[in-house]
């Protein structure tokens, strides 16, 4: 069997000038296309870039970074979904972007746009460990753009597919465990809030997570970034070898990590991607948190160029050891949820490390920051408390938080958080809670 | 009756074969104490040595889950189905339709050779149709709301469960489904079809046609409600149908690998054929 973290192909072992001049062609072809559809005929005039005149990556800085609001600025415009940044030639499945803040736009995949994604998601898949042969678990087909993209992965190798009835929601996990217990896939690609859903399910069927696992070599986990936590609670717990994070977005990016399990290299088929300081966007030093922009190198379908897909990420520096030539990131969150605490600039991902840190049990639990108590500038957590002995926690880990953040900080246990359509918002006001599904 | 070799080889089948050499008709309750029994993930629905390159989980409660084998004739059939639906509602080429209900659903996953592995055109790609999917959950209204005010949408099909919060995302988004173009919408359910009195207030609300679909995924069947007769149209070119004393029975006629056989439609009468939107269709009343 090939190692879990093997190359899919020659080009994952091409030194960086030539995935370098792969991209530079691949993105002058793109803009090419770009400059001659509305939406970007006008904004490349506005900003004095002639597409023609791009021939490096770094003359990328010349296209003008296209925010969310421009999309949805477009969209409410023209009232149609089409908004003149579409390259389609017939029909096409519509996958639905609904960012954070709920607003949906619309992404086109034309039948021209399926052969890069198979062979991104066959790389991505296979970098995660995934071979002919398996069987694959679809637990939310059809409405997001990876369930496409799984579609054309389980062709491409001649995967077994199951498909478990219902979506990512909690109640379902029975289904999918139950799916995972009958079939026993080597290889698991799930949405991270439910991996800890289905850990759940398996305490409450009085089953050893280790037994509904067994058999699983590796997990994929995408939706939600991964802790160092989460990753070390579901290896121990489920028992796996390998959990692999892996994100991507409807708009085009794609991302996954290899054996060393630092940072996530581009799938270069979908997006080349800059981590820019979101005030100057300028790039952003490797290591330094900023905004993930992604420029799409495939002209088919709705096209993505600087777009900031709203993403808190960080570059690593240099090339990773396992020898990939492709970048590496990790994204932290939404930069929507962003807040200010102690006099720092924080993430709902880094309180969610620091309680894993504070409490191991405490690995992976559901939890939400109140936005009243940061106004106040303290941290009011809320968290589901749910099988942990919270009279000896509590006080254990608000003194480990107050002392981290340098606030008062208050722990409010047990409560059941709404979940929205991507889990529980990891930032809720007061009349939030208590909306519960 | 189908491939009588081939389902004498299936050992859900083989349990119930009759004097005649045919299986005795059945229902789901049927099916799930035969998978409550067996050992076999494909509920005994798979020939010996065959190889299913896709099962999928029926939809429903209970607590024991049950898996459909299925190959690529049975997907190429069923979705031709859901294209029929499509077609008699007056969906053609360059329309949009719009769907809410999970992907596990075969009103969606049929829809395009995107959603489900294996089965190559969906009725989108086989009416040269553009869709567009919403999860399933009731949460998912306001989106679907937007899909509905963007995409104008000439159909959307539904889980009836989603029809209300639907309705109120609707108007609280100030979208018009008939001025947004929408001129119909249909409500789908597993295993039974709705009643049209249930119908009534999404009718209303909505402004628009409601048509009903009748599935039976356990034997891969699905019929739409027709626009002019109100009666279930079941394309013979798909499905054979008999009445026999227990009932009206379906057999798959595209089912060969994995054979679909006289499922046992419950409360189904079958009315004479000559419905002028198709003469040939046979049909059902509930």
């Amino acid at each position: 069997m090939a190692p879990p973290d093997g190359r899919f192909d020659a080009m994952d072992s091409w030194p960086w000038p030539r995935l370098r001049r792969w991209w530079e062609r691949r993105l002058r072809r793109t803009l090419a296309v770009a400059g001659g559809l509305p939406f970007y005929r006008e904004r490349f005039r506005a900003a004095g870039f002639d597409p023609s005149s791009f021939r490096k990556l770094e003359d990328l800085t010349a296209v003008p970074v296209m925010r969310r609001e421009d999309v949805l600025g477009a969209l409410r415009g023209g009232g149609h979904y089409l908004i003149g940044m579409e390259r389609v030639d017939g029909e096409a499945v519509l996958a639905m972007s609904s960012g954070t803040e709920g607003a949906t736009s619309f992404v086109a995949l034309p039948r021209r746009w399926r052969p890069m994604e198979r062979r991104a998601s066959v790389r991505a898949h296979w970098w995660a460990g995934v071979r002919p042969g398996d069987t694959f678990l679809l637990s939310a087909p059809a409405w997001h753009i990876y369930a496409l993209g799984q579609v054309l992965l389980i062709e491409a190798l001649r995967l077994r597919a199951v498909v478990t009835w219902g979506t990512y929601l909690p109640h379902f996990a029975p289904r999918i465990l139950h799916a995972i217990v009958t079939f026993r896939p080597r290889f698991l690609a799930l949405f991270l809030p439910m991996a800890f859903s289905l850990l759940e399910e398996a305490r409450r069927q009085g089953m050893r997570a280790e037994r509904a696992f067994a058999g699983v070599e590796a997990l994929m986990v995408a939706g939600a970034p991964i802790t160092p936590g989460m990753r070390e609670r579901l290896r121990e717990e489920m028992g796996i070898g390998r959990v692999v994070e892996a994100a991507g977005s409807t708009e085009g990016f794609l991302a996954t990590e290899c054996g060393q399990g630092e940072g996530l290299h581009l799938v270069p088929e979908k997006s080349y991607a800059e981590v820019l300081d979101p005030e100057t966007w300028q790039s952003a030093a490797p290591g330094e948190r900023g905004a993930l922009v992604i420029t799409n190198t495939w002209p088919w379908g709705s096209l993505y160029l600087r777009y900031d897909t709203g993403d808190a990420a960080v570059a690593f520096p240099g090339p990773c050891p396992c020898g990939r030539p492709y970048p590496r990131v990790k994204l932290l969150g939404r930069r929507a949820y962003r807040f200010r605490l102690g006099g720092r600039d924080l993430l709902p991902y880094d309180v969610q490390h620091a309680v894993e840190e504070a409490v191991p049990a405490m690995r992976g639990a559901t939890l939400a920051i109140l936005r009243e108590g940061l106004d106040r500038g303290e941290l009011h957590l809320l968290a589901q408390g749910q099988g942990l002995d919270t009279a000896g926690i509590g006080p254990r880990l608000q003194s480990a938080l107050s002392e981290r953040f340098d606030v008062p900080v208050r722990i409010e246990w047990g409560r059941e958080l709404p979940l929205r359509w991507k889990g529980v918002p990891p930032v809720l006001e007061r009349a939030q809670v208590g909306e519960v599904r | 009756m189908g491939a009588p070799g081939v389902v004498a080889d299936v050992p859900f089948y083989r349990q119930r074969l009759g004097a005649d050499g045919l299986p005795k008709p059945w229902t789901l309750a049927d099916l799930r104490d035969y998978a409550g029994g067996a050992s076999d993930p494909a509920a005994g629905r798979a020939p010996p040595g065959s190889r299913p390159a896709l099962y999928v989980q029926l939809e429903g409660s209970e607590d024991v889950p049950v898996y459909l084998p299925l190959g690529p004739m049975e997907l190429r059939g069923w979705a031709r189905a859901l294209a029929y639906a499509w077609r008699l509602w007056g969906v053609g080429a360059g329309d949009v339709v719009a769907l809410y209900d999970y992907g596990s659903s075969p009103a969606v996953f049929l829809a395009s050779g995107l959603y489900v592995p294996g089965l190559g055109r969906g009725a989108a790609d086989l009416l040269r149709v553009t869709v567009v999917c919403n999860d399933g959950p009731a949460s998912m209204a306001a989106r679907m709301a937007e899909a509905v005010r963007c995409c104008r949408p000439r159909g959307i099909v539904l889980r009836a469960d989603v029809a209300r919060p639907l309705v109120s995302a609707l108007a609280q988004a100030g979208v018009p489904a008939a001025e947004a173009g929408v001129a119909w919408a249909a409500v789908t359910t597993a295993e039974e079809a709705p009643s049209p009195h249930e119908l009534a207030p999404l009718r209303e609300a909505l402004g628009v046609p409601v048509y009903r679909t009748w599935r039976a995924d356990a034997a891969l069947f699905l019929a739409p409600e027709c626009p002019a007769c109100s009666l279930f149209h079941v394309p013979r070119a798909l499905y054979r149908l008999e009445e026999l004393p227990e009932g009206v029975a379906v057999t798959a006629a595209f089912a060969r690998d994995f054979p679909a056989t006289r499922y046992l439609l419950e409360g189904a009468e079958l009315a004479p054929p000559g419905c002028h939107a198709d003469p040939r269709a046979w049909r059902l009343r509930p």
